[in-house]
């Protein structure tokens, strides 16, 4: 089903469809805890209630490489799609930083984690979008690298140092709200990849670790409550899909809005 | 204001809780819509047990309403209930993007007839169409399109198109005269007709009694008698065909007819003998009473109707003792034409009936359970003022299928209101209760101070319920000025009650 939503006189188009599980792409690793914990839930499910973003060109899963994970561990055919056009400005791309809080009492040997990397002090005011930067009590610390994968390969040997140091897993922040966070804790802030870097990468058989981009869309199709039945079969015809949606509401949610996680973006709700 | 809101909701603590989700929100439903709040839709995920809401009320009734929900669920379920927050305010404000299903409908029959107007294709005519019944919401345009089949981008296409050639205002904000002339003569055009009934043919029983052929009346004789859908819809085109050309059919006539036809058609002779018992039922019916057996007649239904309706001091008006009469009789009919002989007499005890018809009573009178434990006159205040709710809501929606919707509804509670300070029982149809209020000024029953503008709620009232719910630009003007006069009205009508009593 194809939907046009209007937001501030600008139209994204989104279509809300099913795709066979194998012609999807991932492009991050998955977290194994989170996986494991998601395909319990699965199997007691009898729908799958919000489709993943793909991008409708590459194929490119930007939100729900979880789910889809799950997906293809419990042999599905199919999985419920929002397919939309990563090339559309409206689609932002940005990465997740990470916030450690590690307690008082524990004496943080800095040297240890950033052992081996290329570090330079620099000002908070210098901080760039393209930069991989490490920022503990106010003094900022960037890293070099060469390319986007070598950063956030980098930031996943800094984020696995610094959860064993401060024996906690960090939380995952906005950029925006850095600032604010590094006066209490211990921020790992990565550069912002460009959309062609994600594709490219992708289309390279390589993968972003878990948690890495922050993909926004404008608007996003949630409660769509596909049928796991008809998912599970090996042919599929759209136009009952299509027909099988037709018979739900949607809802205009303005952000932001807390469901499961907080959202910014205007959510179809269909309920 | 009516605003749309989403709450939502967490529930822990039994096994199979969805179904007890589904009844307990049913209660939810039934309560808050007596108190004016509507309970539009909703989304219970098991596995996380949370439960979404979808509700049309004012911002000040939020609170009360959350927390009346978390309160019912919780008893209905004996789960753990929690408000959950989906916003810093706690709800977030919601907006539906189809229309209400009786214009949706109505946008997917229009759809199928492809209708086309001068320089304007199918598709200029459904935007023109979605447009106006969306509200003149584009993104509501843009997102219902699919759902009655259509590509969004084309109707992005031919609103440009309306625009310049002149059907809509350049800012997109409204119908141009132009569009307003157009739709005024379109929209009559894309309405369903009821089919054209036999008009000339009687129905003679045999006792001479003389009543025009209803087919609608033998569909359902069909239909109650046990004869299987498919079947009726063949038999019924037969007997048209039959009695077309005719004047007059006997009852038993008709009856041998469709007889066999039921048998010709493959079905067992079984059926045959349930439809004749079906039909003959009243005919080989005895009350019994006090000992003695009469034979069961319209006018003792009436009288035993009439009893259980009266038992809460209020008369009941003479419509709705005929429903509850026929719906005992309807009961009857089932009983006995689940026999498999051909019936030729039967007795069924008074008492047994009255029950029946308690039993019934709620189908045709829900005042009169609520009357049980509220005074009339109470009862009757608070439908007055839940009708002006509703009448405000419908004002207020910029949906045209609610705004019906909500409009009947209104109605229903403000006659049902007038009827119970005149003394009168009020039921469950706003068409009856009209019927009742009509006649009750056609007979003087009310101060002449009243009666002037009780004649005039009367034909406001009918102006309303005639006026589709897909209506033209005029139609809906005329709606608008409707509600407002009777929310007028209501005020001079309530002091004129007040004197009479």
């Amino acid at each position: 089903m194809k939907l046009n939503v209007l937001l501030n006189d600008r139209s994204f188009g989104l279509e809300i469809t099913v795709s066979r599980v194998e012609d999807l792409h991932p492009h991050e690793e998955v977290i194994p805890s989170h996986l494991e914990h998601l395909i319990r839930a699965f199997k007691d499910s009898l729908y799958q209630r919000n489709p993943v973003i793909v991008d409708s060109s590459s194929n490119i899963v930007l939100d729900g490489t979880h789910r889809w994970a799950v997906m293809r561990a419990l042999n599905y055919e199919w999985i419920a799609t929002c397919n939309i056009d990563y090339c559309d400005p409206l689609v932002e791309l940005d990465s997740w930083s990470r916030l450690f809080r590690p307690p008082r009492d524990i004496n943080l040997d800095l040297s240890k984690v950033l052992e081996g990397l290329e570090i330079e002090p620099i000002s908070f005011q210098e901080i760039g979008n393209r930069d991989l930067v490490v920022i503990i009590y106010n003094n900022v610390l960037r890293i070099r690298f060469r390319e986007i994968l070598e950063a956030f390969k980098k930031l996943r040997f800094i984020e696995e140092k610094l959860t064993k140091l401060t024996e906690s897993k960090p939380s995952y922040v906005l950029r925006t709200s850095v600032e604010r966070h590094s006066r209490s804790g211990i921020v790992v802030l990565p550069p912002r990849p460009y959309k062609e870097e994600v594709v490219k990468i992708v289309r390279e058989g390589h993968l972003f670790p878990p948690k890495s981009t922050r993909h926004v869309v404008p608007a996003r199709p949630m409660g769509v409550n596909i049928p796991l039945k008809f998912l599970r079969s090996k042919l599929l015809d759209i136009e009952l899909v299509e027909e099988f949606l037709r018979q739900r509401s949607p809802l205009l949610l303005r952000p932001p809005v807390l469901l499961d996680r907080e959202y910014q973006e205007a959510i179809i709700y269909f309920i | 204001m009516f605003n749309e809101y989403l709450i939502s909701f967490k529930l822990a603590g039994t096994d199979r809780l969805t179904d007890a989700v589904v009844l307990a929100l049913d209660q939810v439903k039934g309560i808050l819509e007596s108190r004016g709040v509507l309970l539009e839709g909703w989304d219970y995920d098991g596995t996380e047990g949370l439960l979404l809401i979808h509700l049309r009320t004012s911002s000040d009734w939020l609170g009360k309403v959350s927390a009346e929900i978390e309160r019912i669920i919780r008893e209905a379920t004996g789960s753990t209930v929690e408000l959950v927050s989906l916003s810093s305010q706690g709800f977030v404000e919601a907006k539906g993007l189809l229309p209400s299903p009786l214009i949706l409908g109505f946008l997917m029959r229009a759809w199928t007839m492809r209708g086309k107007y001068n320089n304007l294709n199918e598709v200029d005519v459904m935007a023109l169409l979605l447009f106006y019944f969306t509200g003149y919401d584009r993104a509501r345009a843009f997102l219902t399109a699919p759902f009655i089949g259509i590509e969004p981008e084309s109707i992005e296409k031919a609103l440009r198109k309306l625009v310049e050639t002149g059907y809509l205002n350049s800012d997109l904000s409204s119908l141009s005269k132009k569009g307003e002339q157009l739709l005024d003569t379109l929209l009559p055009k894309l309405r369903v007709r009821p089919l054209r009934p036999i008009e000339s043919l009687n129905v003679i029983d045999e006792e001479g009694r003389l009543e025009p052929f209803s087919l609608d009346r033998l569909a359902s004789s069909l239909y109650r008698s046990g004869v299987p859908p498919t079947f009726v819809y063949t038999i019924l085109k037969e007997i048209t065909r039959i009695v077309r050309r005719r004047r007059y059919i006997s009852k038993k006539a008709l009856t041998t007819l469709v007889q066999s036809l039921l048998e010709e058609a493959g079905q067992s002779p079984t059926l045959a003998v349930r439809f004749y018992n079906y039909v003959y039922a009243l005919d080989k019916l005895y009350i019994t009473r006090d000992g003695e057996s009469t034979r069961m007649s319209w006018s003792q239904l009436r009288r035993l109707s009439s009893e259980v309706l009266g038992e809460r001091g209020l008369s009941p008006p003479p419509r709705v003792v005929e429903i509850l009469s026929e719906l005992v009789a309807e009961e009857v009919r089932a009983r006995v034409s689940a026999l498999y002989w051909r019936l030729e007499g039967q007795a069924i005890d008074w008492e047994e009936l009255k029950q029946l018809a308690k039993l019934k009573i709620l189908e045709v009178s829900y005042p009169w359970a609520e009357l049980a434990s509220t005074p009339f006159d109470q009862l009757s205040q608070s439908y007055r003022l839940l009708g002006e709710k509703y009448l405000q809501g419908a004002l207020e929606s910029d949906d045209f299928g609610r705004r019906k919707e909500l409009a009947v509804r209104g109605l229903l509670f403000l006659s049902s209101s007038m009827l119970l300070s005149l003394g009168t029982l009020p039921s469950n149809i706003v068409e009856v209760n009209l019927g009742s209020l009509r006649s009750m000024v056609r007979k003087a029953s009310v101060q002449s101070g009243v009666k002037a503008d009780l004649a005039r709620f009367c034909n406001l009232a009918r102006d309303v319920l005639h006026c589709p719910a897909a209506a033209t630009p005029s139609e809906q003007n005329r709606l608008r000025r409707a509600l407002h006069e009777i929310i007028s009205l209501m005020e001079k009508l309530e002091k004129g009650f007040k004197a009479q009593t």
